[in-house]
């Protein structure tokens, strides 16, 4: 424990590469398996932002995103012993994530009624123009009206960057559904943004 | 365009390109490709105009720091750490579910066949001493003709019938059973719950 830590504290350090870090996650899960809270801890401190924006993009609230991304952690603390480190932690987790999100907006009748969502916060110390604000929205608001199943695999490629197969592992899909879910995500996207903006 | 190279366009593939997931010789083939298809270029700055846009909504401050964020998650884990017990169950939830419902279930188990033990031990008494045979003949076998008052209160007293013997030692050995059962869960649950402290202090360390 006292050894993934330390690999841990080094992360921003230049030297550290990345199979460093993957041993010290790999480290921290299976002390986290055996019960840690600490361990399980930095893994929350690793994964937070992501999981954050992986449920703000599925469901467009912040507040709310950061409550679902509360709950996904409990999840996955609970479910931990499931983990097979297969495929990578993030995937899993975020696995949990995109459910959660899913559940919320299950709950909330089926999809989310794009047109009462509530004006994003702009984002501080940047000084966004009207015309960026709105655009911004227009955005969103295509990207919540795409159905969740392909939603769900743009989310993850465009705002966590994740591979094909990462996609695949985290959804349970196969890849070549991760391809066309993909494909139609962005071409819904472009047919409905070229509608509503000048741009693209 | 000429025909020849628009029967050749590479649509298929440029997602794929332009998320990096491309190798080898199809990722050569498609580079090729876009040197010269200028409507192929245009479909892979679409995407990449896309992505732009996209990411150009950055993610909205959140409220609270990492550090506050992770607290508060550690303050809402459960306190039972999710390692398999010794029960054969798939999570902490379910296993502490199946403890409570064991011995629950034992004990209907043991209510039944003692109520079942019950009712045919009377069954058998009634008929033996022959009140009114009538009355129960429908719960008895068919086979079981009424039988004679006099002679089944003499059976009575002289000797009780088989059945009636088989009842009585159900009715001890059935207890016997069940404090078996009841012992050994008794110490499966001391033994998980040592483990589980165990496991808590390692958590709580
Ligand atoms: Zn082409």
């Amino acid at each position: 424990m006292n050894e993934a830590r330390y690999l841990i504290e080094r992360k921003g350090n230049v030297h550290t590469t990345l199979v460093e870090t993957q041993q010290a996650e790999d480290q921290l899960i299976e002390a986290a398996k055996q019960g840690n809270r600490d361990a399980f801890g930095e893994l929350v401190l690793i994964h937070y932002q992501g999981v954050i924006n992986v449920v703000y993009r599925m469901t467009g609230e912040m507040p709310l995103a950061e409550d679902v991304a509360q709950e996904t952690f409990i999840r996955a603390w609970t479910k931990l012993h499931t983990y097979r480190p297969i495929g990578s932690f993030r995937s899993w987790v975020y696995r949990i994530a995109n459910n959660a999100a899913l559940d919320i907006l299950r709950r909330r009748k089926e999809e989310v009624d794009i047109d009462d969502l509530p004006l994003a916060v702009p984002g501080n110390g940047v000084e966004q123009s009207v015309i960026h604000q709105q655009q911004a929205e227009v955005i969103r608001k295509a990207v919540l009206a795409l159905p969740a199943a392909s939603r769900s695999v743009l989310v993850l490629r465009e705002y966590e960057s994740l591979s094909y197969q990462e996609i695949a592992d985290s959804l349970e899909i196969p890849l070549g559904t991760v391809m066309s879910r993909l494909a139609y995500a962005r071409g819904k996207l472009k047919q409905e943004l070229s509608r509503q903006l000048e741009v693209v | 365009m000429n025909d020849q190279i628009t029967g050749n366009h590479v649509h298929q593939w440029l997602n794929a390109y332009h998320d990096g997931e491309l190798r080898g010789r199809k990722l050569e083939r498609v580079q090729a490709h876009l040197e010269y298809c200028p409507e192929c270029q245009a479909a892979l700055a679409e995407l990449q105009d896309l992505s732009a846009l996209l990411g150009a909504d950055p993610l909205p401050p959140i409220s609270l720091a990492p550090e506050q964020f992770a607290a508060q998650v550690n303050l809402r884990l459960p306190r039972q750490a999710q390692a398999p017990s010794i029960l054969p169950v798939t999570s902490a939830g379910s296993g502490r579910w199946l403890w409570a419902i064991l011995p629950l279930a034992m004990m209907g188990l043991i209510w039944f066949l003692q109520s079942v033990t019950w009712v045919s031990s009377l069954l058998n008494l009634i008929e033996v001493l022959g009140i009114n045979p009538n009355a129960v003949s429908w719960l008895l076998p068919a086979q079981n003709a009424p039988v004679n008052p006099v002679q089944s209160i003499a059976l009575a007293a002289l000797d009780l019938s088989v059945p009636f013997n088989a009842n009585i030692f159900l009715s001890l050995v059935l207890p016997l059973v069940f404090a078996g059962f009841y012992l050994v869960w008794l110490a499966l649950w001391w033994i998980n719950q040592q483990e589980e402290d165990k496991r808590f202090q390692t958590a709580s360390s």
